[in-house]
């Protein structure tokens, strides 16, 4: 095995280089890697980097933030699903990955709940619903009231078919009884400016409807979270008016199944200390308007199984579904 | 107004802001040079280190970062036909061209100089633009965006040869374009379209393995077939001359160069539309000042003009894409999108703030693309000589290297194998077009409006039926485009009568 | 020769769209019209310009692009055309079943002792120069991932 040998030699050159040359027994003992499922400038990608100095600290050893963006996010599902579950290949996914991707693609070539499992959960945030200020409405009842009556229906603007945008604003149809027409848009940049421009009446938005809104461009009526946003302390929150109609998008980080308990226990108390660090806390909740979320093991697990049922429904209520 | 103008200089001009600024040049230069690396990429790398400066520090970094990248993305472009960037493939068809010829020097310096001069554009643009963004920007809705993107598909009639067959090829490298921009999800129905069973083609075929492959490989293959260096036989000592002629070239073509510097900006304003395209609608228009039929054949060969147009277009269109990134916090593009986060990691909130409380900080945002350019284009006439020496050496010491840089920059992409079969496809694609004496250029415009084109006409069905046909700016548009398409014939029309 | 590779074009071009065509039929309307707007002008434009190539006289038209050098005999042309295409595909192979660290030394070695038949220091002084440029900068500076090739476990990097 000669070719055994010259990759055994050039391995020993690189590691000198590398300076990776720690015990291996001790985890971490090499730089660990997040992969993201988006190209660079979407929500998980700064995370990460937000993320990635503290999380680094309290590990002991660089963390390299890896793009790979494809296939609303199952390729770099599939890469950490297929790692090696030794805790140097994480990914950090958003709950549009983990728990809607699988009701769009049935056929997908592993199993989010099964072959990765959740560390930690870090961030989320709160979607506002708002509307083009020439829309003759001031509130959320008055919105409701305007859409039923109104004819040809509004024109809603998500990021996306499938998108939890989309999502979201069906399950407020059917809860509210009303008829809005799906304008899908390439991304937040786009679709902001629709609804600015008043292209479409409605949206649900993140971060990038704060601007504008502040500014007097848009008009927020509603968050879709459990508590009140800072941003927007006056604005309602969905369930006074529909109990229990809570949506709260997160982003967690994942490892690849069967990753020994040591590890993951290494994992776990490295990140409660990077959401801990509170200069940290500080940068993500700038960043995009998100809040840092800390939740048990047990929670976590809950939520995700809980949310996969529930958007399992809306995908099949909606009829989407992609092959 | 002229306050914060001067205070905004001031503000770029304080040692540590500037010592960040030559921080950013001096990594956006490199990154600009490798081929596939892309300015989005170092952007969010570089996102961390902004976390204890101040707001005009962190941009005088970052912006001075990306200010450079496209400038020296057209250096790779010129000397080695392969593109630095995604977004400076255009300047390759002619600017490599004369580096064949030996005439890289005067290449490069046109290069510079057009660049710089859009770049002075872009940054006016956004300079004066900041009180009237508002109804500019919303002015334009998606049938005003499909229209834009039928206005691109019009160049190809320009980017053809003339005559009736050169027509039919041009469109059918055009329609090819349009056919593979369809693969992957399609964003109405989701049906996942012509993606082989695969989930790398889900999200479509990816620009830069496309482009790496379409243009570098064929250059590879012919410098392996001449078996000399890049500017062959071409006289020693004419190469790093004529830097001089390139700089005087651009004020030559003034008006080509300000047109065009207006075309980027104009695409970068447009939130949607992407970068990529603004350097073909600027080759294109460049190849529309053509007089005699003698002269259109001349691009491709390595016409000066060849080499302004897609100059100036691609560094003037990033001051356009700030315009809405600032105005409203509405990132045109990826990088935008970073620089976004970087806003407000740093506490500030894009939108009519930062045309009132912090309008120095705004304008000093204009300055840093101003003097970033400047720096960039000195630094780069001062090593234009070792650049262009590039050019004479053998070519058997170039190819493995750029094969390397080819092989990792479409690797990068996504960070897959399927990358680099993909850049090796469009490789052979882009060779026998070449030999078939099809025009390549076509199939990029095709590519990057295909999807734009289709979203965009959807949304306008779905919105307005067929009444946005009647909107005044989508009737321009719509007269524009015919007179693009027509614009060859009267070309010819013209010459012959010259003749005649 | 440009003749019979713009007929290769025009039939593959065919073949294409005709293949497009046919599997966008089972699609939902939304989703097939933009292709069929594309894919059904594409069949014929790319028919006529077969048909061009058959029937019509020496084509006229030239591209405003690059045209390959020509002060090469065709023979020599076409050798070393084959040579450059091996190489490329070579290097391809070489990443998937070595990995890229060790793919890019292999190639740039052998690229120059065979093909440049250049002196065994001079080729391991430059491979090694260029090695250390894609190590240092890829993978110490921008921690770039490259996976293991076939040869060392597993088949991954698709």
């Amino acid at each position: 095995m000669a070719l055994r040998r010259i990759r055994r030699l050039l391995a020993a050159l690189v590691s000198l280089f590398a300076l990776a040359s720690a015990n291996a027994q001790v985890y971490p003992s090499r730089p660990i890697r997040i992969v993201i499922p988006q190209p660079p400038g979407g929500a998980n990608d700064t995370v990460a980097r937000v993320f990635a100095p503290a999380l680094g600290d309290a590990l002991g050893q660089p963390i390299v933030v890896e793009n790979r963006p494809g296939a609303n996010g199952n390729v770099a599902m599939e890469a950490v699903a297929k790692a090696a579950p030794d805790g140097y290949t994480l990914l950090l996914g958003a709950d549009a990955q983990i728990v809607i991707n699988p009701h769009f693609y049935p056929n997908l070539p592993f199993d989010t709940l099964k072959d990765l499992v959740p560390v930690a959960s870090l961030v989320n945030t709160n979607m506002v619903l708002a509307v083009n200020p020439s829309l003759p409405v001031k509130n959320l009842q008055g919105f409701i009231d305007y859409a039923k009556h109104a004819n040809p229906p509004l024109a809603y603007g998500s990021i996306g078919n499938g998108s939890q945008h989309h999502l979201v604003m069906e399950m407020l149809k059917q809860r509210a009884h009303i008829d809005l027409l799906h304008v899908p848009f390439k991304g937040g940049g786009p679709a902001t400016t629709a609804l600015m421009a008043g292209e479409i009446a409605v949206a649900f938005g993140g971060n990038s409807i704060t601007g504008p809104a502040k500014a007097g461009k848009l008009r927020p009526l509603a968050v879709a979270g459990k508590h009140r946003s800072a941003s927007f302390p006056d604005v309602p929150r969905l369930a006074e008016l529909y109990p229990g109609f809570e949506v709260t998008p997160w982003l967690g980080l994942f490892a690849t199944a069967g990753l020994p308990a040591p590890v993951m226990e290494k994992l776990r108390e490295a990140t409660s200390r990077a959401l801990g660090d509170a200069q940290t806390v500080e940068r993500v909740r700038r960043v995009g308007g998100l809040e840092p979320y800390s939740s048990t093991p047990e929670e976590f697990a809950a939520l995700l199984r809980a949310e996969y049922a529930k958007y399992g429904e809306v995908v099949k209520a909606v009829g989407a579904k992609i092959d | 107004m002229l306050d914060a103008f001067i205070q905004g200089l001031l503000l770029v001009l304080q040692w540590k802001a500037f010592v960040f600024m030559l921080a950013g040049i001096f990594v956006g230069f490199w990154v600009g040079l490798l081929p596939g690396l892309g300015g989005a990429t170092t952007l969010a790398l570089m996102l961390p280190f902004i976390y204890n400066m101040q707001p005009v520090e962190a941009f005088a970094f970052l912006l001075g970062m990306h200010s450079v990248v496209a400038t020296t993305g057209d250096i790779t472009s010129i000397l080695f036909g392969v593109p630095g960037e995604a977004t400076t493939a255009a300047i390759i068809l002619d600017g490599h061209a004369m580096a064949k010829r030996g005439e890289a020097g005067r290449a490069l310096g046109a290069a510079l100089a057009s660049s710089f001069v859009g770049a002075l554009i872009g940054a006016a643009a956004l300079a004066l633009a900041i009180p009237i963004v508002r109804p500019l920007v919303l002015t334009f809705g998606s049938p005003e965006l499909f229209m834009l993107a039928i206005v691109g598909l019009a160049f190809i009639a320009s980017l053809s040869a003339q005559g009736a067959r050169g027509m039919v090829r041009g469109f059918l490298a055009g329609g090819l374009g349009l056919f593979l921009a369809m693969v992957g999800q399609d964003p109405q129905a989701g049906v996942a379209r012509y993606t082989l069973d695969t989930l790398y083609l889900w999200q479509g075929l990816d620009l830069v393995p496309v482009l790496v492959g379409l243009f570098a490989i064929p250059e590879i293959i012919d410098l392996v077939v001449r078996g000399t260096s890049i500017a062959g036989n071409a006289p020693a000592g004419r190469i790093s001359k004529g830097v001089f002629e390139g700089v005087k070239d651009v004020f030559r073509n003034w008006w080509l160069t300000v047109r065009c510097g207006l075309i980027g900006t104009f695409i970068g304003l447009t939130p949607g539309l992407g970068g990529a395209v603004a350097q073909w609608m600027a080759y294109g228009h460049a190849t529309q000042s053509a007089r005699t039929a003698e002269e259109r054949k001349g691009f491709g060969q390595g016409d000066v003009r060849g080499v302004i147009g897609p100059g100036a277009a691609c560094n003037s269109k990033e001051g356009g894409a700030l315009i809405p990134t600032i105005a409203f916090g509405v990132p045109g593009g990826a990088s935008m999108a970073i620089l976004l986060g970087g806003f407000f990691l740093l506490g500030l909130v894009p939108g009519p703030d930062m045309l009132t409380k912090h309008l120095p900080v705004t304008f000093s945002l204009v300055w840093t693309i101003v003097i970033a350019n400047i720096i960039t284009v000195v630094a780069c006439f001062l090593l234009l000589n070792r650049l262009t020496a590039l050019t004479n050496v053998q070519g058997h010491l170039l190819v493995p290297v750029v094969l390397v840089l080819v092989f990792i920059g479409s690797y990068t992409s996504n960070s897959s194998y399927a990358d680099i079969l993909v850049s090796l496809i469009f490789g052979a694609l882009g060779y026998f077009m070449v030999v078939a004496g099809w025009p390549r250029a076509p199939l990029v415009l095709g590519l990057v409006l295909g999807k734009i084109a289709e979203n965009y006409l959807y949304i306008s069905v779905a919105r307005y039926d067929f009444a946005w046909l009647g909107r005044p700016v989508v009737v321009v548009l719509l007269i524009i485009a015919v007179g693009v398409i027509l614009f060859p014939a009267v070309q010819a029309w013209r010459s012959r009568r010259a003749h005649g | 020769m440009a003749n019979r590779t713009s007929l290769g074009l025009a039939i593959v071009i065919m073949l294409l769209s005709a293949h497009g065509i046919y599997s966008a039929h089972e699609w939902p309307l939304k989703a097939k019209l933009f292709p069929l707007v594309i894919a059904i002008p594409l069949f014929f434009l790319a028919a006529a310009e077969a048909l061009w190539v058959i029937f019509g006289k020496s084509p006229t038209a030239s591209a405003s692009d690059f045209k390959l050098s020509e002060d090469q005999p065709a023979e020599v042309a076409r050798r070393r055309t084959l040579l450059a295409t091996g190489w490329a595909i070579g290097f391809f192979v070489l990443i998937l079943l070595l990995g890229f660290p060790i793919a890019v030394a292999a190639m740039v070695f052998a690229y120059l002792t065979v093909q440049g038949k250049e002196g065994w220091i001079f080729s391991v002084v430059f491979t090694a120069a260029v090695w250390f440029f894609f190590y240092g900068l890829f993978e110490l500076l921008l921690h770039m991932h490259f996976p293991d090739g076939w040869l060392f476990g597993g088949f991954g990097g698709f």
